[in-house]
């Protein structure tokens, strides 16, 4: 009678165990499905600014912009009578000069 | 001793039996009930449980970019804010909160409408820029309110490139956008997610069937950038200034096709929706840019050689009892000076040296008649009517441009011909795309020879010869060698002093690095030939894009010429 009671009472224990092992599981497994959200939701946020960085990066690249404001510092590109262009080869046809 | 009060032991064992009875019914009833439960009405009870605290989410894929040949956004994605209110989830007396919110909002500059509790679900504002509602949307928001990020187009360029890439937007897609939609769209996700009753908390449930979005495919087109601005302003200002009714310019790659830029002007019709990109849309006479094909015929048939000479000294030519004539006289004139000084009366005695059958079959190879293949939706195919039906006028009418029509690039193509040695190519807007993260190159191909090198290096020769000394001097860049051809077509239709003004050139001459068209159409009078108007846009077109990459005056290299149609025979 006293082996049977024994047994009973490591029977219950070992459940109550395995039920707050399994608490204990769960309960880890939610901190890092919630960790893992609030890193997807950065990861998000972070993706969103990187689009509107690079929007607003070629909003101050486009051509047109770059040039009225390079006018408008004197910065404009040269006359072409003032540029000459050079080409690998032989030493007499090596500078082609537009003028 | 017994005590009196105690049950004798027959009816106390009994009792146990009748409580132990009572206990087995009790627990079979509930073990017959949770069988129930469990087995028989399991996949009800789940659903009902999972639509309690699972929902599912929809993930909108990422629209593809679109980036010209340099790797500049031309389209890129812009994400926004919608805040919306569910009116019965707000606590009666916490209007002012929502009252607070959309001040808030407006201060955004976004677009917010006034709160009304009569409906049930309100947008209070949309399309505001996520930066600036990144501090509100990070913090707590009243009861009721819930916020949503979508995404918008945007394009860096303006208007510059708006004819050709079009516009995608809740009114629909034009342009490129339109052609590739499907490409660029990508497909949606779904993702399952599980939330909490009270704390507001929810998590992915990693055990569903999660589905991650496919973002759209990126695009890199043949348009660059600098050159596609410089085009676009340099028509917009000859339009403007001619009072012209629309404008079109393309410039090409003659070795493998690629559209290096591609305006078209006006932009947008009256009222604000994009007006038709008038280069594959907007067909007119081709004028005297349209002799290529009559001299083409004749050199590459062996029917002239450039130093024949024909006698234009009256300054007209009857032809099927009507006369053509020319704008002065010239005298007596040879091959190469009749396309130099624009004569219709020397180029319309050399088409009647071809039989009619052989001068349409030289249409045709040039690629006019039908349409080109360009990826861009609208694209027209021209006017060009088989012998069958032409009147006694038609084929001098057709030697000098007129009783055709055909679009700027057609036009363009057909002088790529020439420029590249002798082969049709196929236009392409499309270099490569990239998909799953890897850039993959769209094949370019030549289609047919038309000529012999030849026969097009004497051409360009001509074509030299039209801008040092015939019409097209006004085309004329510092320092660079053009060859080209001007043209000035009749505006049937448009009543009398109707005229088309084009120029159809290419840079530099004895090597083409690319080959530009610009065509006017109905300026005012004074600029109505191709020599006062479009050959000095050409002009300024070409001298800007020198200037911003000085490369395009050295000449096709031989890795040009290798990329492209000559290995066809």
């Amino acid at each position: 009678m006293t082996r049977m009671r024994q047994a009973l009472l490591a029977s219950a224990l070992l459940a109550v165990a395995l039920a707050m092992g399994e608490v204990a599981l769960h309960n880890w497994r939610l901190t890092l499905a919630l960790r893992m959200e609030s890193l997807e939701e950065t990861r998000t946020a972070l993706l969103r600014q990187e689009e509107d960085l690079e929007n607003l990066r070629a909003f101050l690249l486009s051509p047109s912009r770059l040039e009225t404001a390079g006018r408008a510092l004197g910065l404009g590109p040269l006359p072409l009578s003032r540029l000459a262009l050079a080409t690998p080869g032989p030493a007499e046809e090596t500078v082609a000069t537009l003028r | 001793m017994r005590r009196s009060d105690e049950p004798r032991p027959g009816r106390r064992s009994t009792r146990i039996r009748l409580a132990a009875a009572l206990a087995c019914s009790v627990f079979l009833v509930m073990t017959c009930r949770l069988a129930r439960l469990q087995l028989v009405d399991h996949d009800f009870y789940s659903a009902v449980a999972n639509a309690q605290h699972s929902h599912r989410v929809v993930l909108e894929p990422c629209r593809g970019r679109i980036y010209d040949r340099n790797g500049y956004i031309l389209a890129g994605n812009r994400p926004v804010v919608t805040v919306e209110v569910y009116w019965p989830n707000v606590p009666e007396g916490q209007e002012a909160e929502i009252d607070s919110l959309c001040m808030r909002l407006s201060g955004m500059g976004a677009a917010t409408s006034v709160p009304d509790r009569t409906g049930m679900n309100q947008i209070l504002a949309r399309d505001i820029p996520y930066e600036e509602a990144l501090p509100l949307i990070s913090g707590p928001v009243p009861r009721g309110v819930n916020w949503t990020v979508g995404s918008r187009r945007v394009y860096p360029l303006g208007d510059a490139a708006a004819s050709l890439v079009g516009r995608a937007g809740p009114g629909g897609t034009e342009g490129l956008e339109k052609e590739y939609d499907g490409l660029l769209t990508g497909t949606a996700g779904v993702r399952f997610v599980e939330r909490s009753a009270f704390a507001g908390m929810s998590v992915t449930d990693a055990d569903a069937e999660n589905i991650p979005p496919v973002d759209g495919a990126d695009l890199m087109l043949t348009i660059d950038s600098r050159f596609q601005c410089i085009v676009q302003e340099e028509l917009q200002k000859a339009v403007e200034e001619s009072g012209g009714s629309w404008g079109a310019a393309v410039v090409m790659d003659p070795w493998n096709g690629d559209i290096l830029a591609m305006g078209s002007y006006p932009v947008r019709a009256p009222g604000g929706p994009l007006d038709m990109n008038y280069c594959v849309e907007g067909m007119t006479e081709p004028g005297s840019t349209f002799k290529i094909v009559t001299l083409t015929a004749c050199l590459q048939e062996g029917l002239v050689t450039p130093s024949d000479s024909f006698d234009c000294s009256r300054g007209l030519i009857e032809v099927a009892d009507r006369s053509i004539s020319d704008c002065h006289e010239h005298g007596v004139l040879t091959v190469d000076q009749i396309i130099a000084q624009s004569s219709n009366v020397g180029t319309i005695q050399m088409a009647m040296l071809l039989p009619d059958s052989l001068f349409y079959s030289y249409c045709l190879r040039f690629g006019f008649g039908t349409p080109t293949g360009i990826d861009l939706p609208g694209e027209q195919c021209g006017i060009l009517r088989d012998p069958a039906h032409w009147s006694g006028l038609s084929k001098a009418s057709m030697a000098i441009g007129q009783e055709v029509a055909v679009t700027p690039l057609q036009l363009t193509r057909a002088f790529c011909v020439v420029a590249n040695g002798g082969i049709l190519v196929q236009p392409r807007l499309v270099a490569a795309s990239r998909d799953s993260g890897r850039w993959r190159s769209w094949a370019c191909f030549p289609l047919r020879r038309v000529m012999t090198p030849q026969t097009a290096a004497t051409i360009r020769g001509i074509l030299r010869l039209a801008v040092e000394s015939g019409t097209g001097r006004s085309a004329a860049v510092d320092g660079v060698t053009i060859g080209g051809k001007t043209g000035t077509a009749e505006r049937l239709g448009f009543g009398r002093g109707a005229y088309l003004s084009a120029f159809a050139g290419m840079v530099p001459a004895e090597s083409p690095r690319l080959v530009a068209v610009v065509v006017i159409d109905r300026p005012g009078f004074v600029y109505r030939f191709g020599s006062t108007l479009a050959a000095p846009t050409f002009s300024s077109m070409v001298s800007r894009m020198i200037s911003t990459d000085p490369d395009m005056a050295l000449g096709a290299s031989r890795s040009d010429s290798d990329r492209g149609g000559v290995a066809l025979r």
